[in-house]
């Protein structure tokens, strides 16, 4: 190897090799600083190193000091050894340089990412959505993670350096922006500028036979946004219960003015009736036994319902059946009925009613039947009837008139169904909703009885 | 002889009426029924002359309804329409249904039969105005024609919405005229407000 000093002659060439010892120092030093706790002081440590060689070194040669080295002789050993090496090498030394630096880069995170140091401890705990801080008994801190420290900031204006007027200002704070209070005595809850909510709590543990109190502070922001809107909920909840016992109340209510009111209705129907009929008894010069009779019931029955000593009558009032029949008779058909008439089942009953109507009339004025039998028949929620006549079977598709179309309406109107067949002879047939006791009457209310009907 | 049908579901007003036509010289009582919905059914075979037709009768059938089906199929048949309620609608409903004669059982000063002499003659005998009631703090003529229409279906119970859709108006104006009716009668409820109606009979939904 050439390390004579004729080699240098090429100023460039020096230059070079000078940078590729100064790479080389770099090397050293970065794996020299490689153990070092951190990557700030390492990063430093190689660079300086690297130009303090150049400095004292290269540098002074290269503008010969002529008070600094007087010949190449002078220099030192090290240096005379490196400034006599070919370019090639100088490049070499520098690849090598950057390569061991990206290696010895990649090593150190493996080996950070891999080891849990002091510092990833204190990363860690700085990195926590929490707030953390442990410190003597006295307030003197030990330990603050930087969440507790910018807590500490934000309700004190200062940093923690002492947990114990820290914790006196927390708990004088308690309370205020609408957070509720906690009960327990060690924990507090807090609401920031910013709009968070904070717990912070205090507990005394025992580190190495010395006591030491943990303070902490968890994010309860999401907790009491939904407390609240588990508050505003119950609230709402607690609003419709009051309204709907107030309907309650009020359905109760006015149940009883329905009942009420169809006594009343009753009671004045039959008052303005009997009136009537007194005032032309007392002024007809004739007296009619039966009538006078028929007065006399009329009174009794309209104080017995002052009273409250008699209820008033359903507005189904008399017998549908006997009606139907009479009605029937006096048209010349036979009317028979198979089955139970729902009279229990008001809304049902009047449908019943008018349908019949429109099968007699039909069986009358179009079949010339003088037969008319209506099949009634239950099931557990319908009622179903039939009716069919013993007349001339319609010629031609059966178009419903007003009497059928209104009736189906009315049927549609209540959940039932209808269906009319022409063939072998004319049937009409129901199906309606059973509805008992209050729903039935409920429901017939919604027709709006004309004599004591309910609202 | 005329023969008349009578059309009555309360026995006390029936019984007078049968009363009157059998101390008549010239009326004959030929049937006496409690259902309007049954009238046609008689009509069919051996029709009346007069028929003395209440409006709410038993099986919730209307007397009117009854009435315009019956001049449909008999208009020789002539009809009186007698009823108790002040119900504003009745008597519009009657003469649109051919009806000859209306009256009122408790406060018409002519007598029954006079009425139906006269309307046997050919006279259309009808009250000038349907009798005036009290709801609370109001006469029944100082309400409008939509704002009976409206307390009418309040006495249904029925939310705004069904009550708007069967008048063809909009919820708002259903509101607006509750409370022209609430602060018209000084009521302080729309309960209050329907139980009062329907009580005085100025509206009845149904017949």
């Amino acid at each position: 190897m050439n390390l004579s000093v004729e080699w240098l002659s090429d100023g460039v060439a020096r230059l070079l090799a000078a940078f590729a010892v100064c790479a080389f120092f770099f090397v050293f030093a970065f794996f020299l600083a490689a153990p070092l706790r951190t990557r700030k002081l390492r990063y430093i440590a190689g660079p300086l190193a690297a130009t303090l060689v150049s400095f004292f070194v290269m540098l002074p040669w290269e503008m010969r000091f002529p008070w600094y080295f007087t010949s190449y002789e002078a220099l030192p050993g090290l240096v005379r050894l490196f400034g006599g090496l070919p370019v090639w090498i100088g490049g070499t030394l520098d690849l090598a340089a950057i390569a061991g630096t990206c290696v010895s880069e990649a090593m150190l995170r493996r080996h950070l990412r891999e080891s849990i140091t002091e510092a990833s401890v204190r990363e860690s705990v700085d990195n926590l959505p929490a707030g953390l801080c442990f410190a003597l008994e006295g307030g003197l801190p030990l330990m603050v993670n930087r969440t507790m420290e910018d807590l500490c900031q934000s309700v004190t204006g200062d940093g923690l350096l002492n947990a114990n007027r820290f914790w006196d200002t927390l708990c004088g704070k308690e309370g205020s922006g609408g957070v509720p209070e906690i009960e327990a005595a060690d924990a507090v809850s807090l609401r920031m500028n910013d709009g968070r909510t904070w717990i912070f709590t205090r507990r005394g543990i025992t580190v190495d036979g010395e006591a030491v109190v943990q303070y902490t502070a968890t994010d309860a922001t999401d907790l009491y946004a939904l407390g609240r809107r588990l508050e505003e909920d119950n609230r709402a909840l607690a609003d419709m219960n009051r309204r709907l016992s107030r309907y309650g109340e009020g359905v109760t209510e006015l149940t009883r003015d329905e009942e009420i009111l169809e006594a009343k209705m009753q009671i004045h129907d039959n008052l303005g009736q009997i009136l009537m009929a007194s005032r032309f008894a007392l002024s007809s010069e004739e007296r009619d036994p039966d009538f006078i009779r028929a007065l006399f019931a009329g009174w009794r029955q309209s104080v017995a319902l002052l009273r409250h000593e008699a209820v008033p009558e359903t507005a189904v009032g008399a017998d549908p059946v006997r009606q139907i029949e009479e009605a029937a008779e006096a048209a010349g058909v036979q009317v028979t009925f198979r089955g139970h008439f729902p009279r229990e089942d008001r809304a049902a009953a009047r449908l019943l009613f008018t349908a019949t109507r429109e099968a007699l009339t039909n069986a009358v004025r179009h079949a010339g039947a003088d037969a008319l039998e209506v099949e009634i028949s239950e099931t557990a929620g319908f009622w179903q009837a039939v009716f069919r006549n013993d007349g001339e079977a319609p010629a031609g598709p059966i178009v419903e008139g007003g009497g059928l179309s209104g009736l189906r309406r009315r049927i549609e109107d209540a959940g039932g169904a209808m269906s009319v067949s022409g063939d072998p002879a004319f049937a009409l047939i129901l199906v309606l909703p059973k509805r008992t006791g209050e729903a039935g009457e409920a429901a017939q209310d919604q027709t709006a009885d004309g004599k004591g009907g309910l609202l | 002889m005329t023969n008349v049908m009578i059309v009555e579901d309360q026995a006390m007003p029936r019984q007078l009426f049968e009363l009157f036509i059998r101390q008549s010289e010239n009326y004959e009582l030929l049937y006496s029924i409690e259902s309007a919905g049954m009238a046609e059914i008689y009509c069919m075979r051996r029709p009346p002359d007069l028929i003395l037709m209440d409006v709410c009768t038993a099986m919730g059938e209307s007397g009117l309804e009854a009435a315009e089906r019956i001049k449909k199929k008999y208009p020789a048949i002539k009809i009186i329409i007698v009823t108790s309620m002040p119900e504003c609608s009745y008597m519009d409903r009657a003469r649109a249904a051919g009806v000859e004669s209306f009256w009122y059982k408790e406060i018409s000063r002519e007598p029954i039969l006079e009425l139906m002499d006269r309307t046997m003659a050919g006279e259309s005998v009808y009250p000038d105005a349907p009798p005036e009631v009290r709801i609370g703090a109001a006469s029944s003529r100082e309400f409008t024609d939509r704002e009976l229409e409206v307390l009418r279906e309040l006495t249904s119970g029925d939310p705004d919405t069904e009550i708007a859709a069967r008048l063809n108006m909009s919820v708002w104006t259903v509101r607006t005229h509750i409370r022209h009716l609430l602060e018209k009668t000084g009521f302080d409820s729309r309960t209050r407000l329907a139980v009062e109606a329907r009580e005085s009979g100025l509206v009845i939904r149904g017949y």
